[in-house]
């Protein structure tokens, strides 16, 4: 890219429309003075950052003012019921001990979330803990994330309006299905999500998009807080269709003995960008991070992850695998951080892709920044294609042109499917890849 | 094992070797740069109208500029103004030959363990020897020439080869390349240029060595190596510098260009002043090193081990712009006390089969920061493009730190690009494993950590491979325990 296309690149949208909204929104809804405080602070932090451009070493590869300028504008998300109806057709049917929790345009849907009354868990809209002052939830609010610099985690502090709380009591435990639902708006979502895992408790949660018609922005970040022997395991589906643009953020606090797995698969959608920022401070903690991205025409999926590791004794995985078909293009920024005394860390990171054709790139910065020196770190990247040799083999056994290429895609990924270990969640994956890839098992 | 006891011994008790002042009168340009500073190198050298002019619009460029942020380093800001820009040994006539030499200057040199002579006889090598930014003498001038070789210093290329020089100088590193590309641009005072002609191999290995002896000077040395279609050029480049307290500049430029078939190999063998225990002084090494594979079948490998210098920052990079052309990169970086190392490779592939080899070590001791930092980036049109690259850290200590910072760009399906890379410390089992067959702890790290950098190692030439041994036991002593 030649400097002048990058300087074009880099020119910054307006920010003040974002500082305004603030002003309207703080004026409408009423808020507990701490969370007020919290929102001030992200509203000047953002201002501050601006919106992240090229030059951003994050965001080099990724333009974002390109999706913005399609006509995406902070605003303020009406209730609107004259949908229900339509989206309670298309709903997947509810499967029994699950929890839906159903967000429409980043707002908390009473009508058609369904939660169970249990002493093991408590699950409220944002909104509600803050018009009755929630204090964990309150508390808990940007704790983790006002110590990053990340100017759309800023903005989503500032400007969200609503999200889930769900909080997992000690030894309790949930299973979530998390519908995340678009109805089309011009208007960014921004649900702000906030999970509270116990002690000796367990939270699984199967998160996807469903996009009703036209075409969406969402920014949503979670914060996540798991207490010691907590267990959490998450998969993201995100396959709403070409128009979908979504930036995800999760910010974990892992304490010690707990576990976090979360595996993002990323099928559909113009921009799908996943953010990992993880802090393991406590010992024998362990967090899996997988991820299948399976692309074409001209869509993106980043994978930026952070993982932090401040205590010696823990542990991180990193498995990401790519497909990227026509004009589509794949990110990945891995960074594990060991800091001082962090000993005995035991960290991998390993990014594999294959080309399918001649314009589809990738991007891949696997990065380790290591403190302690009695450490094991290791990371890898391939990029390569479908070697003709592998086909050959499978067609010399009568198997199609097509087919063949659909297999060997599916065992490509199929060792990030293989690492989920919740049963349900893992035959629901290994489902919605196979019928990506037009395969029958 | 008894001679690397030896070494160990003999070493150990040193803090930095080559920390000596030679006392040879010296002529300096006054502190601090303008354009009339570039003037008055310009013509203390005697240099063409259209080298000046070049010197001078590099100068221009280099003031729009700003000092990049973007390393892993850090170090309180460079005064360009408190530095002089050209010392040179006095010369009062022309020499003909060594003994004619400054002998002074000699002494030096054999004190660095590079007798003129002794290697003049025995090892066959030519040297350009560099003090303080001027070429003071080429040896083995003749031999080359009777190959139709070129290998002088820079200033004497731009008098007497002024059409070659013109022709390629800046067209690998353009001046507007980065800040300090830019000030080398505009203020070098010498360097070596060497030009093999169409179908030579170069009978000997080329050696150039750099000293920094003047105190509060800046070293910025140019070099040029062109070899023409099928030729074969081996360099090699060695650097040390005195023991001062304040930090001296060094800001070179390397450039290098392989025609069709032609294969160039370069190693150097890094030692410029580290900086005491407790991180005063030391060099910083700011060096833009880039090669150009022009044409087809074309071959560059670079070769580094850099165990000096308070800073490195330096990529030593791969055009790959011709078909079937090949880069390779070798490099072992060993920081200790609070040394900063922030050195890598670019492998740009362009031709069509290109190929690259990226294999770094990296070896952090004490309190310093040890970072590797690469780009593999494979064009569009480079099909069936193929690289492979592993970096691997060690840690010794638990105040260090060892950074990777890989970018992978692949723009083409047809490309092969496989990165790894491993941090950690030297394992208890294999040391346990030296120690009960009675090899104490010291030498077994020595010993791993020679393991370690092997296959770096076998890409020098025999010369360099020695003293490179040499200079990692001395970075590595007193790291045990």
């Amino acid at each position: 890219m030649s400097t002048i296309e990058r300087n074009k690149m880099t020119t910054t949208i307006d920010t003040s429309l974002y500082s305004e909204l603030f002003d309207k929104l703080q004026s409408e809804i009423i808020l507990p003075s701490n969370i007020l405080q919290k929102k001030q602070n992200a509203i000047k932090q953002f201002e501050l950052l601006g919106l992240p451009n090229m030059k951003n070493e994050e965001w080099k590869n990724t333009y974002l003012a390109k999706y913005l300028k399609k006509g995406f504008q902070p605003g303020v998300v009406k209730k609107d019921s004259s949908k229900l109806e339509i989206i309670t057709e298309i709903l997947p049917p509810l499967t029994e001990n699950t929890n839906r929790i159903v967000l429409i345009d980043g707002l908390f849907s009473q009508e058609l979330s369904q939660i169970h009354s249990s002493i093991q868990f408590n699950i409220f809209s944002t909104s509600h803990c803050w018009s009755e002052n929630v204090q964990n939830a309150n508390q808990l609010f940007a704790s983790q994330t006002k110590d990053y610099k990340q100017s759309l985690t800023a903005l989503n502090t500032a400007l969200s309006q609503d999200g889930m709380f769900v909080e997992i009591v000690e030894g309790g435990s949930a299973h979530i299905e998390l519908l995340i639902v678009q109805t089309g708006i011009d208007i960014i979502s921004m649900p702000r999500n906030i999970i509270h895992v116990g002690r000796n408790a367990y939270l699984n949660i199967a998160e996807q998009y469903i996009l009703l018609e036209g075409h969406s922005m969402i920014n949503m970040v979670s914060e996540i807080f798991m207490e010691e022997n907590s267990k959490i395991e998450w998969v993201k589906i995100q396959d709403a269709g070409d128009h979908c643009h979504q930036i995800d953020s999760n910010y974990v606090s892992l304490e010690k003995n707990s576990r976090y797995h979360c595996t993002t698969l990323s099928l559909t959608g113009e921009l799908l960008r996943n953010q990992q920022y993880i802090q393991i401070n406590g010992e024998q903690a362990h967090a899996d991070l997988g991820g299948i991205y399976i692309l074409e025409a001209q869509q993106q999926a980043d994978n930026i992850i952070a993982i932090s590791h401040n205590v010696p004794n823990t542990t991180s995985n990193q498995l990401y695998k790519g497909i990227l078909d026509d004009s589509s293009s794949g990110v990945f920024n891995g960074k594990i951080i060991v800091i001082e005394d962090a000993q005995k860390t035991d960290a991998y990171q390993s990014n594999k892709n294959i080309l399918l054709s001649d314009d589809a790139a990738v991007f891949t910065r696997p990065q380790l920044e290591i403190f302690a020196d009695d450490v094991k770190c290791s990371h890898g990247a391939t990029s390569s294609q479908i070697e003709d040799y592998e086909s050959f083999y499978l067609r010399s056994r009568g198997i199609g042109k097509e087919l063949s290429k659909s297999l060997l895609m599916f065992a490509f990924v199929a060792d990030v499917i293989e690492e989920i270990e919740n049963v349900s969640l893992r035959e629901w994956v290994k489902s919605r890849i196979s019928t990506k890839l037009k395969i029958d098992l | 094992m008894s001679e690397q006891n030896q070494i160990l011994e003999d070493l150990s008790s040193s803090d930095y070797k080559y920390g000596f002042v030679t006392n040879i009168e010296q002529e300096f340009a006054p502190k601090g740069l303008s354009e009339d500073i570039i003037r008055f190198i310009s013509s203390k050298k005697e240099e063409p109208e259209w080298m000046l002019e070049w010197r001078l619009k590099a100068y221009k460029e280099w003031q729009k500029m700003e000092e990049p942020q973007w390393a892993n380093v850090h170090f309180p800001k460079i005064d360009f103004q408190d530095i002089i820009y050209y010392a040179a040994p006095k010369q009062k006539k022309e020499l003909n030959s060594l003994d004619e030499v400054d002998p002074e200057l000699l002494k030096t040199f054999e004190k660095l363990g590079i007798s003129i002579e002794e290697q003049k006889r025995l090892s066959g090598v030519a040297m350009d020897i560099v003090v303080d930014s001027v070429s003071v003498k080429t040896t083995f001038q003749k031999t080359l020439k009777e190959k139709g070789i070129i290998f002088c210093s820079m200033s004497d290329a731009i008098k007497n080869h002024s059409e070659l020089v013109k022709k390629y100088i800046g067209t690998v590193v353009p001046i507007k390349d980065n800040y300090f590309a830019a000030l080398n641009s505009a203020v070098f005072s010498d360097g070596s240029f060497c030009y093999i002609p169409k179908g030579v191999k170069c009978p000997m290995e080329l050696s150039t060595y750099f000293r920094i002896n003047a105190a509060g000077s800046g070293q910025f040395e140019r070099t040029l190596l062109i070899v023409d279609e099928g030729g074969y050029a081996s360099y090699l480049e060695g650097c040390t510098a005195p023991q001062r307290d304040e930090n001296q500049l060094h800001a070179a430029v390397v450039e290098i260009i392989a025609m069709d078939d032609a294969e160039i190999k370069y190693s150097t063998v890094q030692n410029w002043y580290p900086g005491d225990k407790d991180g005063k002084g030391g060099v910083y090494n700011f060096v833009t090193k880039r090669g150009m594979c022009k044409g087809k079948n074309s071959k560059i490998s670079w070769t580094q081990v850099e165990t000096g210098s308070a800073i490195t920052w330096k990529y030593p990079s791969c055009i790959l712009a011709g078909d079937n052309s090949i880069g390779e990169f070798y490099s072992v970086a060993v920081t200790n006390h609070f040394q900063q190392a922030d050195t890598g490779t670019k492998m740009i592939h362009i031709g069509k089969n290109s190929k690259s080899r990226i294999v770094s070590k990296g070896i952090s001791i004490g309190k310093s920061q040890n970072t590797y930092r690469g780009l593999v980036k494979v064009h569009k049109k480079a099909e069936n493009a193929r690289n492979f690259s592993q970096c691997d850290s060690l840690l010794m200590g638990n105040r260090c730190g060892a950074h990777t910072f890989p970018y992978i760009e692949v723009d083409n399906r047809s490309a092969k690009v496989e990165h790894e890379a491993t941090t950690s410390k030297i394992s208890e089992d294999i040391l346990f494993y030296c120690q009960q067959r009675g090899i104490d702890s010291e030498q077994a790290v020595a010993m791993i950590v020679n393991g370690f950098c092997k296959e770096v190692m076998d890409n020098l030439p025999m010369e360099f491979a020695v003293e490179a041994r040499k200079l990692l036991n001395i970075s590595l002593e007193g790291s045990v325990g």
